[in-house]
């Protein structure tokens, strides 16, 4: 009988292997690079969001998917298939930030690398619309700003051009007296064709073209003076600027079409004062006043006519403008709000960060922690 | 340590193992090294996929096996469709005229047994393990054994008295 020596056969087999590693590699590349094109022509076909999930990684870095993990910031929402948090993970003693990308509200995350230096700890996420997400980075005196139209797969250095602005552009932020803007899908930056007339201004809202921007009408010496709100168009000059009812104490602005506007304010003893404009904020109206103890709070203000409340105590709501609210059940600690045009979400951040998601403005449903 | 240096580690300590399994299993070494370099680039691209498996050798094995089974049968379906016989050459291993010839008289066995003598006796897993792999009895894997040897001894046996 002849002999059969496998083990013979293992061991030449084995040592005639030359490690190639980096075929490993570029076949990795390759296979991401296949799968993102097959996804974007699922969603090309499906008309979007069905093959979010398909993809498997980028072109160009490995990516993890995890559940549990440390939020640096609130989720942002770009569209129901896109969540976007920049995190922190830890592996054997060295952190690093990280851009995660939720396809499925919440319940997953995608690890994909965050743009410039590995970690300057100073990136926070400015803008996000469906795929095209705006990261500033800050590191020592400088400021970088950093556009994805990818989810996060691929980043370029933001550079403002000179171009009109159209209804497609949404505002990345304000830089002294100009409104940046990107161009969603295309990732292209612009500016607003004329000044802001506000000092220190930030958006509030933003939709159907309309722009509602909160800052001070007159610059104070410490402080600014004329708490107002400019609303303009994209591209346009002309700037209706309309007082609020006070310069101290402002803790967010809302509005679900901009024409309801509501401002809540910090009270005394701790409580919060609500604010109400039934027209864009020419006249103002007190609300509710909400005891507390601490005159923290954030605003969100639904389609469907729902204001959703959130202050230390946990989520409220009110169903009659402003005027009442009751405990939504849902919520703890002060919540982050964030509205796209088919997602409303509810976020913390931190060690054990909460997401909660909301289709139609008026229930919540929280993600798996 | 990262996911790709984590898989690199795993390359190098497993790669030529697997080759090795591959190998005895296709008799076709530059297949068996596609198959493996496919299944660790798989890994690559997920490697979520590769957290929590207790054996990532045992994962990457199997789903090397996968790709060359599927291979397989595609390149089977092609030679139909043309009647022209294989299409694709065969290599030239780099290993001696004995071991080749093992590996080519492996390939002439019913799958089952094959992949069944080459888990037991080139990777080197227990009865038990072979059986789980496969998903069946440790008897039957038994039996598979016993019949592959007598009929890869009867296979060299027939090709040694015809060199003489």
């Amino acid at each position: 009988m002849p002999d059969l020596d496998f083990a013979g056969l293992a061991e030449e087999a084995r040592l005639a292997f030359r490690p190639r590693f980096d075929e490993v590699v570029r076949r990795s590349r390759r296979r991401r690079w296949w799968l993102a094109g097959l996804a974007t022509c699922a969603v090309a076909l499906a008309g979007g969001g069905v093959a979010a999930g398909l993809a498997g990684g980028t072109a160009s870095a490995p990516e993890e998917t995890l559940t549990r993990r440390h939020a640096l910031t609130a989720v942002s929402v770009g569209d129901v298939g896109h969540l976007y948090q920049l995190v922190q993970t830890c592996e054997a003693g060295r952190c690093r930030e990280r851009f995660a990308v939720s396809g499925d509200r919440g319940a997953r995350w995608t690890l994909r690398e965050p743009p410039g230096r590995a970690d300057p700890r100073t990136r926070e996420i400015l803008v996000a619309v469906n795929m095209t997400v705006v990261v500033v980075g800050r590191e020592g005196g400088s400021t970088t700003h950093w556009v994805t139209t990818d989810a996060g797969r691929t980043w370029r250095a933001g550079a403002v051009e000179n171009r009109p602005l159209t209804d497609r552009d949404r505002i990345a932020y304000v830089d002294g007296s100009r409104v940046v803007t990107v161009s969603m899908g295309l990732g292209r930056m612009g500016a607003t064709p004329t000044p802001v007339p506000l000092h220190r201004a930030r958006p509030f809202y933003q939709q159907g073209g309309t722009w509602g921007l909160f800052g001070y009408a007159e610059e104070g010496p410490v402080e600014g003076r004329e708490l107002s709100i400019a609303w303009g168009a994209a591209g346009s000059r002309d700037w209706e600027v309309q007082p609020l009812p006070a310069d101290a104490g402002l803790l967010d602005l809302a509005s679900p079409d901009g024409v309801d506007v509501y401002a809540l304010y910090g009270a005394r003893d701790g409580a919060l004062q609500m604010w109400v404009s039934r027209d864009g904020g020419r006249e103002w109206a007190r609300g509710a006043l909400v005891p507390g103890g601490y005159a923290a709070g954030t605003l969100l203000a639904t389609r469907d006519g729902t204001l959703w409340l959130s202050n230390p105590d946990g989520v409220l709501r009110s169903d009659d403008r402003g005027q009442t609210f009751t405990a939504a059940g849902f919520g703890s600690g002060v919540v982050t709000f964030d509205a796209a045009v088919d997602l409303y979400t509810a976020s913390t951040s931190g060690p054990f960060p909460r997401v909660w998601v909301s289709v139609d403005g008026r229930s919540w449903a929280e993600a798996p922690r | 340590m990262d996911g790709e240096a984590n898989l690199r580690a795993i390359y190098l300590a497993s790669a030529g193992r697997l080759v090795a399994v591959l190998y005895a299993l296709t008799g076709d070494y530059a297949e068996a090294e596609d198959a493996v370099h496919e299944a660790f680039a798989r890994a690559l691209s997920r490697p979520g996929r590769l957290r929590g498996v207790e054996s990532p050798e045992a994962w990457l094995r199997t789903v090397a096996m996968n790709v060359a089974r599927t291979r397989f049968r595609r390149r089977l379906l092609l030679d139909r469709i043309v009647h022209s016989g294989r299409l694709r050459p065969q290599s030239v291993p780099p290993i001696s005229p004995d071991r080749v010839a093992l590996a080519d008289a492996l390939q002439q066995l019913p799958r089952p047994v094959r992949e069944c003598l080459v888990l037991r006796y080139v990777a080197d897993l227990t009865v038990a393990e072979v059986a789980q792999a496969q998903q069946c009895t440790v008897d039957a894997v038994k039996s598979r054994l016993l019949r592959g040897r007598r009929a890869l001894a009867a296979r060299l046996d027939d090709k040694e008295e015809s060199r003489a």
